[in-house]
C-alpha cells in the first residue's frame, strides 16, 4: 500500500507508462502493426497494385 | 556583497595588532576572534589579556556569499551567521573550502554552513556515535553511509567570533561518509576522541532564500557536490521499479497475445514450372492463385514464404485479395540461397524463407495471387510453401512499446550515473 501511496511521486510516468500499455494491448488485439507495415498495396478502382520489389527486379505486377 | 555586522551586537573586543573594534553577539561563548581589518586571529578570554594567534597572509576576494552578522531561517529556524573561515586540506591546498559559522538566535546552537565548488552543506552536531566497517561503510536503520573523503584541514583564514581555537582544528583527521543528501563528518583528534556530525545538502536556491540574498551573490556550481543527490532524487527506486515491472508486463502480455493468436489460416505448396525449352531467358514465371481460405477475425496476418531455391533465387510478389470486397493487400518475399566450397572451407548464404507482415487484414474469405520471378539462367521449376497466420503479433509493438516505457528510465539511469560518477570522481575513495 505504501509502495502504491509512493507512486505519486512518479505520476506523471506512471500515467504515460499506463496510456503505453493501453494502446499496446488495443494494437494487439486489433491486429495493429505500429511500426510500418509490409503492405505496399495502394487500393485504387481498377484493382490494379504496385509494389517495390525489394531487390529492384520488380517494379509492378497485374492481377 | 559583504554587508557590516549590525550594530546592536552587544559586545566588543579590540584587534591587539592594529585596534579595530571588532563587535560580537555571542558574549558568553566566543572567546577568538579574527579581524578583518590586519587579518590577525587571536584569543580573548573574558578579562584577561588578548593573545595573537597567528596572522593571515591570504584571504579570499570579497565578495563573500554571506555577510557577518546576517540571520537566515533553515528550517524553520533562525541563525545568524558569526563567523566565517576559509579553509584547503592540509595535502590538497588546491582543494578549498568557505564555512559560515551559526548561531541560534535563541538557543545559542552552533551550525555551520560550508560551500565547496557552490555546493551547499548545513553541518550540526550529533550526539550519536557511529562505528564503520572495515570497507569503510556506516549503516544504519536508513542509511548506507560510503566513505567519501579523509583529510587533516588548514585554516587558511578566518574572521568573525570563534568559541573554540579553530586553528587546533589544524592536528584533526576529518573523515566523511556520506549518503545523499545527507553526510556524516567524524572529527578525529590526537587522543582518538570521536565527534560526529551530521550534514544535510542544500540547494543554493535554499541558502539565496534563507538569508534573503539574490542566488547570484552565492558561488556558482561546479561539478557535483559530494552529498547532492542524483537527478531523480527519492523517485528513482519507484521509477527503476514501476519501469521495470511495466516492461515485464509487455512481454508477459506480447506471450499471450501470440498464444492467443497466430492462428494457421492457409498452409500449401505450389509450383513454379520450369520454362519450356527455347523460350526467352526472362525471370517472370506463370500467375499462380491459390484455393480460398477464410480469415477468422480483423486484425494482422503474416504470409510466411518458404522456396526451394539452391544457389538461385526467387521473389514472389503476391497480392491477398479479399473476394467478397476486392480489397487487396501486396507484399513481395525475395528468397535466395546460396552455397559452396571455396578455400577448403564450405559456406553458405540467403535465406530460402521470409515472412511479411499485413496490418488489419479484416475478416473474410481470401484468396493469395502469386507473381514468381526466377533465376533466368536456371531453367528449372520452383518449388515454394505459403502459410498463413491470422491475428498474427506483431512483435515491433511489442519493441516499440518497450522503448517508449524505458526510454525516460534509461535516460535518468545514466544521468544518474554520469552524476555518481562525477561525485566519485573527487575522492580517494569509491564504491
Amino acid at each position: 500500500m505504501d509502495w502504491l501511496r509512493s507512486l505519486w511521486k512518479i505520476r506523471f510516468y506512471a500515467l504515460f507508462a499506463v496510456l503505453v500499455y493501453s494502446g499496446f494491448v488495443w494494437a494487439g488485439l486489433s491486429g495493429l502493426r505500429l511500426l510500418g507495415d509490409d503492405n505496399e498495396a495502394e487500393p485504387n478502382r481498377n484493382g490494379t497494385a504496385r509494389t517495390g520489389g525489394s531487390r529492384g527486379r520488380v517494379m509492378y505486377f497485374h492481377k | 556583497m559583504s554587508q557590516p555586522a549590525p550594530a546592536f551586537a552587544p559586545a566588543a573586543v579590540r584587534c591587539p595588532h592594529c585596534g579595530r573594534e571588532i563587535r560580537y553577539f555571542d558574549v558568553q561563548q566566543s572567546t577568538f576572534f579574527g579581524c578583518p581589518e590586519c587579518h590577525t586571529f587571536f584569543e580573548q578570554a573574558a578579562g584577561g589579556a588578548s593573545k595573537q594567534l597567528r596572522r593571515f597572509k591570504q584571504y579570499p576576494k570579497p565578495p563573500r556569499p554571506l555577510a557577518l552578522g546576517s540571520t537566515g531561517q533553515l528550517a524553520g529556524e533562525t541563525y545568524r551567521v558569526t563567523g566565517y573561515q576559509w579553509r584547503c586540506e592540509a595535502k590538497g591546498p588546491d582543494y578549498r573550502w568557505e564555512e559560515f559559522q551559526l548561531r541560534h538566535e535563541t538557543t545559542g546552537a552552533s551550525r555551520q554552513l560550508a560551500v565547496y565548488q557552490g555546493h551547499w552543506l548545513l553541518i550540526e552536531p550529533t550526539a550519536e556515535q557511529y562505528k564503520p566497517d572495515k570497507e569503510g561503510s556506516i549503516t544504519t536503520t536508513e542509511h548506507n553511509f560510503q566513505l567519501y573523503n579523509r583529510y587533516s584541514p588548514r585554516v587558511l583564514y578566518a574572521e568573525g567570533e570563534f568559541d573554540w581555537n579553530i586553528l587546533a582544528d589544524e592536528s584533526l583527521k576529518i573523515s566523511e561518509y556520506i549518503d545523499p543528501p545527507q553526510m556524516l563528518v567524524r572529527e578525529r583528534n590526537a587522543s582518538k576522541h570521536d565527534t560526529w556530525y551530521l550534514a544535510r545538502h542544500l540547494e543554493p536556491a535554499e541558502v539565496a532564500e534563507a538569508f534573503s540574498v539574490p542566488l547570484t551573490q552565492l558561488p556558482d556550481r561546479n561539478g557535483v557536490g559530494a552529498a547532492q543527490p542524483a537527478p531523480g532524487g527519492t523517485a528513482w527506486p519507484q521509477l527503476r521499479t514501476a519501469a521495470l515491472l511495466m516492461a515485464l508486463l509487455v512481454v508477459l502480455t506480447h506471450v499471450a497475445l501470440m498464444k492467443w493468436g497466430n492462428e494457421t489460416v492457409f498452409n500449401q505448396e505450389f509450383v513454379s514450372p520450369a520454362p519450356a525449352p527455347g523460350a526467352l531467358e526472362v525471370p517472370e514465371r506463370p500467375m499462380q492463385v491459390s484455393p480460398s481460405f477464410t480469415v477468422p477475425g480483423t486484425g494482422a496476418l503474416t504470409v510466411d514464404l518458404w522456396a526451394s531455391v539452391d544457389n538461385s533465387w526467387v521473389e514472389i510478389p503476391y497480392a491477398l485479395v479479399n473476394e467478397q470486397t476486392g480489397q487487396q493487400f501486396a507484399a513481395t518475399s525475395s528468397l535466395e540461397h546460396y552455397s559452396g566450397v571455396e578455400g577448403g572451407e564450405s559456406w553458405q548464404e540467403g535465406n530460402r524463407e521470409a515472412a511479411t507482415l499485413l496490418n488489419q487484414v479484416p475478416a473474410g474469405r481470401y484468396h493469395l495471387n502469386f507473381y514468381p520471378l526466377a533465376d533466368p539462367v536456371k531453367a528449372e521449376q520452383v518449388q515454394f510453401r505459403a502459410t498463413v497466420q491470422a491475428r498474427a503479433t506483431a512483435g515491433s509493438n511489442a519493441v516499440l512499446a518497450l522503448v517508449l516505457l524505458l526510454l525516460y528510465p534509461a535516460y535518468m539511469y545514466f544521468r544518474r550515473a554520469a552524476h555518481e560518477n562525477t561525485r566519485w570522481s573527487n575522492s580517494d575513495f569509491g564504491p
